[in-house]
């Protein structure tokens, strides 16, 4: 599991109902929370969900006990907030969400032979290092959009693994679904990025 | 005997640690052999940690103020 990010200073002062030690952490995590909420109740809801899942959490801050991560912690609540609101609507995540089978890119068998191999072997990019490329804005504008069109439950595992480091069993029971598929729809989400570089790296476009 | 494809298709597996020790050994063989997947694989791990620097980035300072007022009034009215 990831160390937490937060100080000690930063969980007391949270404790304590410090205002701007708050709206730190609602700037850290909101978007994630709303990706995550967005993959549970979809999307009308989501940031209705959200906004009921802070104040859940700013009013229980000051029971916060650190048994486990703060990280962690918020997010269950947030999971927790959303699969309940979910139970009420009725709504599930179906087989659709996963996303269907690419049928071009990596995923879809093209680049390579009868026998599994490269056919059409990756090309190499010029921009080698991830600091080359997020000086590129029109990279950047590039993968916010297709972050947006990604299905919301490969969207939703990409931000806990990828970017809040939260282990698969943790993943699996916020949003519900098998470790199987959560296997499979984060593959298919970096896939889909990393896609979105390779053609930007080819072409210099989206 | 892994193939190509199946670096593809088992890169998250490989990346995060869920193959067992035989798939590690295996995956592992086949980058030392081939240079195209070594090619594959490290762009891979690279697009995943720009594409998450990018998605991790805060949302601006009225959205967050919005969320941190409503919430500090939806607190008062509750404890009223």
């Amino acid at each position: 599991m990831a160390t937490d990010p937060h100080s000690q200073e930063d969980l007391d002062r949270l404790r304590a109902g410090d205002r701007q030690a708050f709206s730190a952490v609602v700037s850290r995590y909101h978007r994630q929370f709303i990706s995550v909420a967005r993959a549970i109740v979809g999307d009308s809801i989501a940031e209705e969900v959200v906004q009921e899942a802070w104040v859940s959490i700013y009013q229980a801050l000051p029971n916060f006990q650190g048994r486990s991560s703060l990280k962690t912690w918020l997010y269950t609540i947030v999971a927790n907030q959303a699969k309940s609101r979910r139970r009420r609507e009725s709504r599930s995540i179906s087989v659709a969400d996963l996303g269907e089978t690419p049928d071009s890119g990596y995923l879809s068998g093209q680049p390579f032979d009868a026998e599994g191999h490269w056919s059409k072997p990756p090309l190499l990019w010029d921009m080698a290092s991830p600091e080359a490329m997020l000086e590129q804005a029109q990279l950047q504008q590039c993968i916010e959009h297709t972050l947006t069109l990604l299905p919301q439950v490969q969207r939703a595992a990409f931000t806990l693994r990828d970017i809040e480091q939260q282990d698969y069993a943790d993943i699996c029971n916020m949003l519900g679904v098998s470790h199987s598929n959560i296997r499979v729809l984060l593959h298919r989400a970096r896939i889909t990025l990393m896609q979105v570089i390779d053609h930007y790296q080819e072409t210099g476009e989206c | 005997m892994l193939s190509c494809r199946d670096v593809v298709t088992g890169a998250s597996d490989y990346k995060d640690k869920n193959l067992p020790w035989h798939g590690a050994l295996s995956y592992r063989f086949h980058l030392l052999m081939c240079h195209h997947c070594r090619k594959f694989f490290r762009q891979f791990v690279s697009a995943i940690g720009v594409a998450s620097t990018i998605a991790a980035a805060p949302p601006s300072g009225p959205e967050i103020e919005t969320v941190v007022e409503t919430v500090a009034e939806i607190v008062a009215e509750l404890e009223t």
